[in-house]
Protein backbone atom coordinates (compact mmCIF):
# COMPACT_ATOMS: atom_id res chain seq x y z
CA UNK A 1 0.00 0.00 0.00
CA UNK A 2 1.13 3.51 -0.78
CA UNK A 3 0.55 6.05 1.96
CA UNK A 4 0.89 9.79 1.71
CA UNK A 5 0.55 11.96 4.75
CA UNK A 6 0.36 15.77 4.74
CA UNK A 7 2.27 16.12 1.49
CA UNK A 8 2.71 19.76 0.46
CA UNK A 9 4.85 21.29 -2.21
CA UNK A 10 5.61 24.94 -2.79
CA UNK A 11 7.53 25.89 -5.93
CA UNK A 12 10.27 28.55 -5.74
CA UNK A 13 7.90 31.10 -7.30
CA UNK A 14 5.54 30.65 -4.35
CA UNK A 15 2.92 28.47 -6.07
CA UNK A 16 1.49 25.94 -3.65
CA UNK A 17 1.03 22.96 -5.97
CA UNK A 18 0.18 20.48 -3.21
CA UNK A 19 -1.53 21.35 0.02
CA UNK A 20 -1.54 18.69 2.73
CA UNK A 21 -2.38 15.70 0.56
CA UNK A 22 -3.18 12.60 2.61
CA UNK A 23 -4.09 9.40 0.79
CA UNK A 24 -3.96 5.64 1.28
CA UNK A 25 -3.73 3.86 -2.03
CA UNK A 26 -4.34 0.11 -1.98
CA UNK A 27 -3.40 -2.52 -4.53
CA UNK A 28 -5.30 -2.26 -7.83
CA UNK A 29 -6.13 0.61 -10.15
CA UNK A 30 -6.44 3.97 -8.42
CA UNK A 31 -7.70 7.00 -10.33
CA UNK A 32 -6.54 10.49 -9.64
CA UNK A 33 -8.87 12.91 -11.32
CA UNK A 34 -8.57 16.64 -11.59
CA UNK A 35 -8.49 19.56 -14.00
CA UNK A 36 -5.26 20.90 -15.46
CA UNK A 37 -3.29 22.65 -12.73
CA UNK A 38 -4.92 20.66 -9.91
CA UNK A 39 -1.56 19.32 -8.73
CA UNK A 40 -1.85 15.79 -10.13
CA UNK A 41 1.41 15.83 -12.05
CA UNK A 42 3.27 17.36 -9.12
CA UNK A 43 1.91 14.58 -6.93
CA UNK A 44 2.88 11.94 -9.51
CA UNK A 45 6.41 13.34 -9.77
CA UNK A 46 6.68 13.42 -6.00
CA UNK A 47 5.68 9.77 -5.68
CA UNK A 48 7.97 8.90 -8.60
CA UNK A 49 10.92 10.40 -6.66
CA UNK A 50 11.45 13.16 -9.22
CA UNK A 51 10.92 15.93 -6.72
CA UNK A 52 11.07 16.23 -2.98
CA UNK A 53 7.98 17.70 -1.33
CA UNK A 54 8.34 20.70 0.94
CA UNK A 55 6.70 18.72 3.73
CA UNK A 56 4.92 15.45 4.42
CA UNK A 57 5.74 11.77 4.18
CA UNK A 58 5.34 9.18 1.44
CA UNK A 59 5.67 5.48 2.24
CA UNK A 60 5.38 2.47 -0.01
CA UNK A 61 5.28 -0.66 2.14
CA UNK A 62 8.40 -0.44 4.26
CA UNK A 63 10.10 2.16 2.02
CA UNK A 64 10.31 5.79 3.09
CA UNK A 65 10.13 7.32 -0.38
CA UNK A 66 11.48 10.73 0.63
CA UNK A 67 14.53 9.35 2.40
CA UNK A 68 15.21 6.32 0.24
CA UNK A 69 14.24 7.30 -3.31
CA UNK A 70 16.79 4.92 -4.82
CA UNK A 71 15.04 2.04 -3.05
CA UNK A 72 11.63 2.92 -4.46
CA UNK A 73 13.11 3.14 -7.95
CA UNK A 74 13.85 -0.56 -7.70
CA UNK A 75 10.14 -1.31 -7.64
CA UNK A 76 8.78 1.60 -9.64
CA UNK A 77 7.34 1.72 -13.14
CA UNK A 78 6.69 5.24 -14.36
CA UNK A 79 5.03 6.46 -17.52
CA UNK A 80 5.27 10.25 -17.59
CA UNK A 81 3.21 12.60 -19.76
CA UNK A 82 6.23 13.43 -21.83
CA UNK A 83 8.11 10.27 -22.69
CA UNK A 84 10.63 11.26 -25.31
CA UNK A 85 14.05 9.66 -25.11
CA UNK A 86 16.16 8.50 -28.03
CA UNK A 87 13.65 8.77 -30.88
CA UNK A 88 16.13 7.24 -33.33
CA UNK A 89 16.43 3.96 -31.48
CA UNK A 90 14.21 0.96 -32.23
CA UNK A 91 11.59 -0.20 -29.74
CA UNK A 92 13.51 -3.42 -29.10
CA UNK A 93 16.82 -1.68 -28.51
CA UNK A 94 15.24 0.91 -26.27
CA UNK A 95 13.47 -1.68 -24.12
CA UNK A 96 16.70 -3.63 -23.88
CA UNK A 97 18.44 -0.42 -22.77
CA UNK A 98 15.84 0.25 -20.10
CA UNK A 99 16.09 -3.36 -18.93
CA UNK A 100 19.83 -2.99 -18.35
CA UNK A 101 19.31 0.24 -16.45
CA UNK A 102 16.66 -1.47 -14.34
CA UNK A 103 19.11 -4.17 -13.33
CA UNK A 104 18.10 -7.05 -15.63
CA UNK A 105 21.72 -8.05 -16.04
CA UNK A 106 21.95 -11.25 -18.06
CA UNK A 107 21.32 -11.13 -21.81
CA UNK A 108 19.08 -14.21 -21.62
CA UNK A 109 16.85 -12.63 -18.95
CA UNK A 110 16.71 -9.42 -20.90
CA UNK A 111 15.74 -11.19 -24.09
CA UNK A 112 12.89 -12.97 -22.32
CA UNK A 113 11.73 -9.78 -20.59
CA UNK A 114 11.85 -7.63 -23.72
CA UNK A 115 10.17 -10.17 -25.96
CA UNK A 116 7.41 -10.90 -23.43
CA UNK A 117 6.67 -7.20 -23.00
CA UNK A 118 6.65 -6.52 -26.73
CA UNK A 119 4.12 -9.32 -27.20
CA UNK A 120 2.07 -8.21 -24.19
CA UNK A 121 1.80 -4.65 -25.49
CA UNK A 122 1.16 -5.81 -29.05
CA UNK A 123 4.31 -4.13 -30.36
CA UNK A 124 6.16 -7.21 -31.55
CA UNK A 125 5.50 -6.52 -35.23
CA UNK A 126 7.00 -3.02 -34.93
CA UNK A 127 9.90 -3.92 -32.64
CA UNK A 128 12.49 -2.81 -35.21
CA UNK A 129 10.78 0.49 -35.96
CA UNK A 130 12.29 3.66 -34.53
CA UNK A 131 10.35 5.27 -31.71
CA UNK A 132 10.09 8.51 -33.68
CA UNK A 133 7.89 6.68 -36.18
CA UNK A 134 5.42 5.46 -33.55
CA UNK A 135 1.86 6.77 -33.35
CA UNK A 136 0.64 8.26 -30.06
CA UNK A 137 -1.01 5.00 -29.02
CA UNK A 138 2.02 2.88 -29.90
CA UNK A 139 4.22 5.25 -27.93
CA UNK A 140 1.97 4.94 -24.89
CA UNK A 141 1.97 1.15 -25.16
CA UNK A 142 5.73 1.26 -25.40
CA UNK A 143 5.70 3.49 -22.33
CA UNK A 144 3.74 0.86 -20.43
CA UNK A 145 6.11 -1.86 -21.65
CA UNK A 146 9.12 -0.01 -20.25
CA UNK A 147 7.23 0.72 -17.02
CA UNK A 148 6.61 -3.02 -16.54
CA UNK A 149 10.27 -4.01 -16.74
CA UNK A 150 11.43 -5.65 -13.52
CA UNK A 151 7.89 -6.49 -12.27
CA UNK A 152 7.32 -3.24 -10.39
CA UNK A 153 5.12 -3.11 -7.31
CA UNK A 154 4.12 0.50 -7.98
CA UNK A 155 3.15 1.80 -11.42
CA UNK A 156 2.43 5.46 -12.09
CA UNK A 157 0.81 6.56 -15.34
CA UNK A 158 0.38 10.27 -15.89
CA UNK A 159 -2.30 11.39 -18.37
CA UNK A 160 -1.78 8.30 -20.56
CA UNK A 161 -4.76 8.59 -22.88
CA UNK A 162 -4.53 12.29 -23.75
CA UNK A 163 -4.48 12.62 -27.52
CA UNK A 164 -5.27 8.98 -28.31
CA UNK A 165 -8.01 8.05 -30.76
CA UNK A 166 -10.91 5.95 -29.31
CA UNK A 167 -9.53 2.64 -30.60
CA UNK A 168 -6.04 3.23 -29.25
CA UNK A 169 -7.49 4.49 -25.98
CA UNK A 170 -9.55 1.35 -25.63
CA UNK A 171 -6.57 -0.87 -26.35
CA UNK A 172 -4.44 1.04 -23.87
CA UNK A 173 -7.07 0.87 -21.11
CA UNK A 174 -7.45 -2.89 -21.62
CA UNK A 175 -3.72 -3.24 -21.21
CA UNK A 176 -3.77 -1.21 -18.01
CA UNK A 177 -6.68 -3.27 -16.66
CA UNK A 178 -4.68 -6.47 -17.23
CA UNK A 179 -1.73 -5.32 -15.16
CA UNK A 180 -3.70 -3.53 -12.47
CA UNK A 181 -4.76 -6.63 -10.57
CA UNK A 182 -1.74 -7.42 -8.47
CA UNK A 183 0.15 -4.16 -8.04
CA UNK A 184 -0.56 -0.55 -7.11
CA UNK A 185 -1.35 1.40 -10.28
CA UNK A 186 -1.99 5.14 -10.04
CA UNK A 187 -3.72 6.58 -13.07
CA UNK A 188 -3.63 10.35 -13.18
CA UNK A 189 -5.99 11.88 -15.70
CA UNK A 190 -8.52 14.60 -16.39
CA UNK A 191 -10.65 12.20 -18.45
CA UNK A 192 -13.49 10.96 -16.26
CA UNK A 193 -14.25 7.91 -18.42
CA UNK A 194 -10.73 6.55 -17.92
CA UNK A 195 -11.35 6.39 -14.18
CA UNK A 196 -14.92 5.11 -14.37
CA UNK A 197 -13.85 2.34 -16.79
CA UNK A 198 -10.88 1.10 -14.82
CA UNK A 199 -10.52 2.16 -11.20
CA UNK A 200 -11.74 0.53 -8.02
CA UNK A 201 -10.93 3.64 -6.03
CA UNK A 202 -10.36 7.25 -6.92
CA UNK A 203 -9.69 10.74 -5.65
CA UNK A 204 -10.61 14.12 -7.09
CA UNK A 205 -7.96 16.81 -6.79
CA UNK A 206 -8.34 20.55 -7.21
CA UNK A 207 -6.18 23.46 -6.05
CA UNK A 208 -3.53 21.07 -4.77
CA UNK A 209 -5.91 19.37 -2.34
CA UNK A 210 -7.79 16.08 -2.31
CA UNK A 211 -11.42 17.16 -2.52
CA UNK A 212 -13.04 13.74 -2.59
CA UNK A 213 -11.94 10.15 -2.13
CA UNK A 214 -13.64 6.76 -2.36
CA UNK A 215 -14.87 4.14 -4.80
CA UNK A 216 -16.63 5.44 -7.94
CA UNK A 217 -19.84 3.63 -6.88
CA UNK A 218 -19.77 5.20 -3.39
CA UNK A 219 -19.15 8.63 -4.80
CA UNK A 220 -21.93 8.32 -7.35
CA UNK A 221 -24.22 7.11 -4.55
CA UNK A 222 -23.44 10.23 -2.55
CA UNK A 223 -24.91 12.48 -5.23
CA UNK A 224 -27.93 10.26 -5.91
CA UNK A 225 -31.14 12.31 -6.13
CA UNK A 226 -29.26 15.62 -6.42
CA UNK A 227 -28.62 15.67 -10.15
CA UNK A 228 -31.34 17.08 -12.43
CA UNK A 229 -31.45 17.22 -16.18
CA UNK A 230 -33.26 19.25 -18.81
CA UNK A 231 -33.00 19.71 -22.58
CA UNK A 232 -33.08 23.40 -23.49
CA UNK A 233 -32.43 25.64 -26.47
CA UNK A 234 -28.93 26.96 -26.76
CA UNK A 235 -30.15 30.54 -26.54
CA UNK A 236 -31.63 29.82 -23.09
CA UNK A 237 -28.36 28.69 -21.58
CA UNK A 238 -27.25 32.08 -20.25
CA UNK A 239 -30.53 32.52 -18.39
CA UNK A 240 -30.31 29.03 -16.90
CA UNK A 241 -26.77 29.69 -15.74
CA UNK A 242 -28.04 32.66 -13.74
CA UNK A 243 -30.88 30.68 -12.15
CA UNK A 244 -29.29 27.28 -11.46
CA UNK A 245 -26.00 25.72 -10.48
CA UNK A 246 -25.18 24.11 -13.78
CA UNK A 247 -22.68 21.25 -13.52
CA UNK A 248 -22.28 20.40 -17.17
CA UNK A 249 -23.72 20.98 -20.59
CA UNK A 250 -23.52 18.92 -23.71
CA UNK A 251 -25.12 18.98 -27.12
CA UNK A 252 -27.54 16.28 -28.22
CA UNK A 253 -29.26 16.45 -31.63
CA UNK A 254 -28.54 20.15 -31.86
CA UNK A 255 -30.08 20.98 -28.46
CA UNK A 256 -28.39 21.55 -25.14
CA UNK A 257 -28.65 19.07 -22.30
CA UNK A 258 -27.93 20.67 -18.94
CA UNK A 259 -27.23 18.94 -15.64
CA UNK A 260 -27.77 20.91 -12.46
CA UNK A 261 -26.99 20.16 -8.83
CA UNK A 262 -29.83 20.69 -6.39
CA UNK A 263 -30.94 19.08 -3.10
CA UNK A 264 -34.58 19.70 -4.06
CA UNK A 265 -36.52 19.38 -7.31
CA UNK A 266 -35.71 22.61 -9.13
CA UNK A 267 -39.07 22.37 -11.00
CA UNK A 268 -39.34 24.07 -14.37
CA UNK A 269 -39.37 20.74 -16.22
CA UNK A 270 -36.17 19.30 -14.75
CA UNK A 271 -36.13 15.52 -14.25
CA UNK A 272 -34.02 13.53 -11.82
CA UNK A 273 -31.24 11.43 -13.37
CA UNK A 274 -28.79 8.88 -12.00
CA UNK A 275 -25.54 10.61 -11.24
CA UNK A 276 -22.59 9.58 -13.36
CA UNK A 277 -18.99 9.97 -12.32
CA UNK A 278 -18.82 13.06 -14.49
CA UNK A 279 -21.56 14.68 -12.38
CA UNK A 280 -19.67 13.78 -9.22
CA UNK A 281 -16.51 15.26 -10.67
CA UNK A 282 -18.12 18.50 -11.81
CA UNK A 283 -20.04 18.95 -8.56
CA UNK A 284 -16.80 18.50 -6.62
CA UNK A 285 -15.07 21.10 -8.76
CA UNK A 286 -18.01 23.46 -8.32
CA UNK A 287 -17.85 23.07 -4.54
CA UNK A 288 -14.11 23.61 -4.63
CA UNK A 289 -14.56 26.82 -6.62
CA UNK A 290 -17.21 28.06 -4.20
CA UNK A 291 -14.94 27.36 -1.24
CA UNK A 292 -11.98 29.18 -2.82
CA UNK B 1 4.01 -2.87 7.25
CA UNK B 2 4.68 -5.17 4.31
CA UNK B 3 8.17 -5.57 2.89
CA UNK B 4 8.43 -4.64 -0.77
CA UNK B 5 10.23 -6.94 -3.19
CA UNK B 6 12.99 -5.01 -4.94
CA UNK B 7 14.67 -5.97 -8.18
CA UNK B 8 18.43 -5.68 -8.51
CA UNK B 9 20.07 -2.33 -9.19
CA UNK B 10 22.34 -2.30 -12.25
CA UNK B 11 26.09 -2.56 -11.92
CA UNK B 12 28.00 0.64 -12.77
CA UNK B 13 29.95 -1.22 -15.45
CA UNK B 14 26.74 -2.42 -17.10
CA UNK B 15 25.32 1.11 -17.07
CA UNK B 16 28.44 2.50 -18.78
CA UNK B 17 28.49 -0.23 -21.43
CA UNK B 18 24.79 0.27 -22.05
CA UNK B 19 25.21 4.03 -22.41
CA UNK B 20 27.97 3.44 -24.95
CA UNK B 21 25.69 1.14 -26.91
CA UNK B 22 22.59 3.32 -26.91
CA UNK B 23 24.54 6.55 -27.52
CA UNK B 24 26.11 4.89 -30.55
CA UNK B 25 22.69 3.80 -31.79
CA UNK B 26 21.16 7.24 -31.37
CA UNK B 27 24.11 8.94 -33.14
CA UNK B 28 24.26 6.53 -36.09
CA UNK B 29 22.49 8.71 -38.61
CA UNK B 30 24.26 11.93 -37.62
CA UNK B 31 27.60 10.13 -37.70
CA UNK B 32 26.98 8.99 -41.27
CA UNK B 33 26.15 12.53 -42.39
CA UNK B 34 29.21 14.01 -40.65
CA UNK B 35 31.54 11.30 -41.94
CA UNK B 36 30.29 11.71 -45.50
CA UNK B 37 30.61 15.50 -45.33
CA UNK B 38 34.05 15.58 -43.71
CA UNK B 39 35.55 12.86 -45.83
CA UNK B 40 34.08 14.19 -49.04
CA UNK B 41 35.00 17.81 -48.40
CA UNK B 42 38.40 16.98 -46.88
CA UNK B 43 39.36 14.59 -49.67
CA UNK B 44 38.47 17.11 -52.35
CA UNK B 45 40.41 19.87 -50.52
CA UNK B 46 43.56 17.87 -49.83
CA UNK B 47 43.70 16.01 -53.12
CA UNK B 48 43.00 19.29 -54.91
CA UNK B 49 45.87 20.95 -53.06
CA UNK B 50 48.23 18.12 -53.85
CA UNK B 51 47.29 18.06 -57.53
CA UNK B 52 47.70 21.81 -57.92
CA UNK B 53 51.13 21.67 -56.34
CA UNK B 54 49.97 23.51 -53.21
CA UNK B 55 51.19 22.83 -49.66
CA UNK B 56 48.84 19.83 -49.23
CA UNK B 57 50.08 17.79 -46.36
CA UNK B 58 53.12 19.95 -45.86
CA UNK B 59 50.82 22.62 -44.50
CA UNK B 60 50.91 23.08 -40.74
CA UNK B 61 47.19 23.81 -40.59
CA UNK B 62 45.29 21.68 -38.08
CA UNK B 63 41.77 20.39 -38.54
CA UNK B 64 39.08 22.01 -36.37
CA UNK B 65 38.43 18.81 -34.42
CA UNK B 66 38.54 20.73 -31.13
CA UNK B 67 35.71 22.98 -32.30
CA UNK B 68 33.70 19.97 -33.39
CA UNK B 69 34.27 18.15 -30.10
CA UNK B 70 33.17 21.23 -28.16
CA UNK B 71 29.76 21.15 -29.86
CA UNK B 72 29.52 17.36 -30.07
CA UNK B 73 28.13 16.98 -26.48
CA UNK B 74 25.12 19.04 -27.59
CA UNK B 75 24.42 16.26 -30.08
CA UNK B 76 24.98 13.51 -27.51
CA UNK B 77 22.54 15.07 -25.02
CA UNK B 78 20.01 16.51 -27.44
CA UNK B 79 17.26 13.98 -26.64
CA UNK B 80 17.73 13.97 -22.91
CA UNK B 81 15.90 16.24 -20.55
CA UNK B 82 18.92 17.24 -18.51
CA UNK B 83 17.22 19.26 -15.79
CA UNK B 84 14.02 19.07 -13.82
CA UNK B 85 11.98 15.92 -13.42
CA UNK B 86 13.57 13.90 -16.22
CA UNK B 87 12.11 10.50 -16.86
CA UNK B 88 15.49 8.71 -16.84
CA UNK B 89 16.07 9.83 -13.26
CA UNK B 90 13.37 7.40 -12.08
CA UNK B 91 15.65 4.48 -12.94
CA UNK B 92 17.59 2.80 -10.16
CA UNK B 93 20.93 4.33 -11.18
CA UNK B 94 22.47 7.27 -9.34
CA UNK B 95 21.78 10.45 -11.36
CA UNK B 96 25.36 11.69 -11.31
CA UNK B 97 26.72 8.30 -12.28
CA UNK B 98 24.23 7.95 -15.11
CA UNK B 99 25.20 11.39 -16.42
CA UNK B 100 28.89 10.53 -16.10
CA UNK B 101 28.28 7.23 -17.91
CA UNK B 102 26.82 9.17 -20.80
CA UNK B 103 29.80 11.55 -20.88
CA UNK B 104 32.07 8.50 -21.02
CA UNK B 105 29.91 6.99 -23.77
CA UNK B 106 30.16 10.19 -25.80
CA UNK B 107 33.92 10.23 -25.26
CA UNK B 108 34.30 6.65 -26.48
CA UNK B 109 32.47 7.47 -29.72
CA UNK B 110 34.41 10.70 -30.13
CA UNK B 111 37.67 8.79 -29.83
CA UNK B 112 36.37 6.23 -32.32
CA UNK B 113 35.60 9.08 -34.73
CA UNK B 114 39.02 10.65 -34.17
CA UNK B 115 40.69 7.27 -34.75
CA UNK B 116 38.74 6.86 -37.99
CA UNK B 117 39.63 10.40 -39.05
CA UNK B 118 43.30 9.78 -38.19
CA UNK B 119 43.32 6.59 -40.24
CA UNK B 120 41.87 8.46 -43.19
CA UNK B 121 44.50 11.19 -42.81
CA UNK B 122 47.29 8.63 -42.67
CA UNK B 123 45.95 6.95 -45.81
CA UNK B 124 45.82 10.28 -47.63
CA UNK B 125 49.27 11.13 -46.27
CA UNK B 126 50.66 7.91 -47.71
CA UNK B 127 49.16 8.81 -51.08
CA UNK B 128 50.81 12.22 -50.88
CA UNK B 129 54.10 10.72 -49.71
CA UNK B 130 53.91 12.31 -46.25
CA UNK B 131 54.91 10.45 -43.09
CA UNK B 132 52.00 9.15 -40.94
CA UNK B 133 53.35 11.10 -37.96
CA UNK B 134 53.20 14.36 -39.87
CA UNK B 135 49.68 13.60 -41.08
CA UNK B 136 48.49 12.89 -37.55
CA UNK B 137 50.09 16.09 -36.28
CA UNK B 138 47.20 17.89 -37.94
CA UNK B 139 44.78 16.58 -35.30
CA UNK B 140 45.08 18.54 -32.02
CA UNK B 141 44.36 15.59 -29.71
CA UNK B 142 44.72 17.34 -26.38
CA UNK B 143 42.58 20.29 -27.40
CA UNK B 144 39.99 17.90 -28.84
CA UNK B 145 39.66 15.99 -25.58
CA UNK B 146 39.74 19.16 -23.50
CA UNK B 147 37.09 20.81 -25.65
CA UNK B 148 34.88 17.72 -25.30
CA UNK B 149 35.17 17.89 -21.51
CA UNK B 150 34.37 21.60 -21.49
CA UNK B 151 31.46 21.15 -23.91
CA UNK B 152 30.06 18.32 -21.78
CA UNK B 153 30.42 20.45 -18.66
CA UNK B 154 28.54 23.26 -20.37
CA UNK B 155 25.70 21.00 -21.48
CA UNK B 156 25.38 19.33 -18.08
CA UNK B 157 25.98 22.41 -15.97
CA UNK B 158 23.80 24.98 -17.68
CA UNK B 159 20.09 24.76 -18.25
CA UNK B 160 20.32 26.91 -21.39
CA UNK B 161 23.72 25.89 -22.69
CA UNK B 162 23.05 26.88 -26.31
CA UNK B 163 21.94 30.38 -25.31
CA UNK B 164 24.99 30.82 -23.08
CA UNK B 165 27.39 29.62 -25.76
CA UNK B 166 26.03 31.73 -28.57
CA UNK B 167 25.34 34.64 -26.23
CA UNK B 168 28.96 34.68 -25.07
CA UNK B 169 30.26 34.29 -28.62
CA UNK B 170 27.95 37.08 -29.77
CA UNK B 171 29.08 39.35 -26.94
CA UNK B 172 32.75 38.81 -27.77
CA UNK B 173 32.05 39.47 -31.43
CA UNK B 174 30.16 42.65 -30.55
CA UNK B 175 32.97 43.86 -28.28
CA UNK B 176 35.46 43.29 -31.08
CA UNK B 177 33.28 45.20 -33.52
CA UNK B 178 32.82 48.09 -31.11
CA UNK B 179 36.56 48.18 -30.49
CA UNK B 180 37.13 48.25 -34.20
CA UNK B 181 34.69 51.10 -34.72
CA UNK B 182 36.05 53.15 -31.82
CA UNK B 183 39.67 52.75 -32.92
CA UNK B 184 38.98 53.50 -36.59
CA UNK B 185 40.17 57.13 -36.49
CA UNK B 186 43.73 56.01 -35.64
CA UNK B 187 43.94 52.43 -36.80
CA UNK B 188 41.56 49.62 -37.66
CA UNK B 189 43.06 47.28 -35.09
CA UNK B 190 41.30 46.96 -31.74
CA UNK B 191 44.56 46.91 -29.81
CA UNK B 192 44.73 50.71 -30.09
CA UNK B 193 41.50 51.20 -28.19
CA UNK B 194 42.45 53.10 -25.00
CA UNK B 195 42.35 50.68 -22.08
CA UNK B 196 42.73 47.62 -24.28
CA UNK B 197 46.36 48.51 -24.94
CA UNK B 198 47.49 47.22 -21.54
CA UNK B 199 45.50 44.02 -22.00
CA UNK B 200 46.98 43.49 -25.43
CA UNK B 201 50.51 44.04 -24.07
CA UNK B 202 49.93 41.46 -21.35
CA UNK B 203 48.58 38.92 -23.83
CA UNK B 204 51.54 39.60 -26.11
CA UNK B 205 53.99 39.05 -23.24
CA UNK B 206 52.22 35.81 -22.33
CA UNK B 207 52.31 34.55 -25.91
CA UNK B 208 56.00 35.42 -26.23
CA UNK B 209 56.78 33.60 -22.96
CA UNK B 210 54.68 30.66 -24.11
CA UNK B 211 56.45 30.39 -27.44
CA UNK B 212 59.80 30.29 -25.62
CA UNK B 213 58.82 27.39 -23.38
CA UNK B 214 60.52 24.11 -24.41
CA UNK B 215 58.24 21.83 -26.48
CA UNK B 216 57.88 19.06 -23.90
CA UNK B 217 57.16 21.50 -21.08
CA UNK B 218 54.67 23.35 -23.28
CA UNK B 219 52.93 20.09 -24.08
CA UNK B 220 52.75 19.13 -20.40
CA UNK B 221 51.40 22.53 -19.38
CA UNK B 222 48.86 22.53 -22.21
CA UNK B 223 47.69 19.04 -21.34
CA UNK B 224 47.42 19.89 -17.66
CA UNK B 225 45.50 23.10 -18.35
CA UNK B 226 43.06 21.57 -20.84
CA UNK B 227 42.38 18.43 -18.85
CA UNK B 228 42.40 20.18 -15.48
CA UNK B 229 39.99 22.86 -16.61
CA UNK B 230 37.78 20.33 -18.42
CA UNK B 231 37.62 17.87 -15.53
CA UNK B 232 37.04 20.61 -12.95
CA UNK B 233 34.21 22.06 -15.03
CA UNK B 234 32.73 18.59 -15.55
CA UNK B 235 32.88 17.83 -11.83
CA UNK B 236 31.12 21.11 -11.05
CA UNK B 237 28.47 20.40 -13.72
CA UNK B 238 27.84 16.85 -12.48
CA UNK B 239 27.43 18.07 -8.92
CA UNK B 240 24.30 19.91 -10.09
CA UNK B 241 22.73 16.52 -10.76
CA UNK B 242 23.05 15.13 -7.27
CA UNK B 243 20.06 13.58 -5.54
CA UNK B 244 18.10 16.10 -3.50
CA UNK B 245 16.50 14.61 -0.45
CA UNK B 246 14.96 15.87 2.74
CA UNK B 247 16.00 14.24 6.01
Amino acid sequence: MLELHGVSHIYPNGTRALDGVTLSIPRGMYGLLGPNGAGKSTLMRTIATLQTPTEGTVRFGDIDVIREPEKLRRTLGYLPQDFGVYPRVSAYDMLDHMAVLKGVATPADRKTTVETLLHQTNLWSVRKKMLSGFSGGMRQRFGIAQALIGNPGLIIVDEPTAGLDPEERNRFLNLLAEIGESVVVILSTHIVEDVSDLCHRMAVMADGRVQLEGSPQQLMQSTRGRIWMKVIERSELARYREQYEILSTRLFAGRTVVHVLSDRDPGNGFTSVDAGLQDVYFSTLAQSRRAA
Amino acid sequence: MSAVTLHAAPQWRDAVLEQIRVTGLSLRRDALVVVAAVLGFGTVMIVGEILSGGPGFDSDETFPTALFSFFYPFLVWRNDKRFGPAFLWTLPVDRRRLALAKVIAGFVWLMAAVAFFGTWLVALGLLADVSPGRALMRIPFIATIGAYLLGSALVLGLRHAVRWTFGTAGLLFLMGMIGDIVSRPDDSEWKYVPGARALFATVQQFVTAWLNVPDSAQWAITTFLWFGAGLAALWAALSRHGERRRH
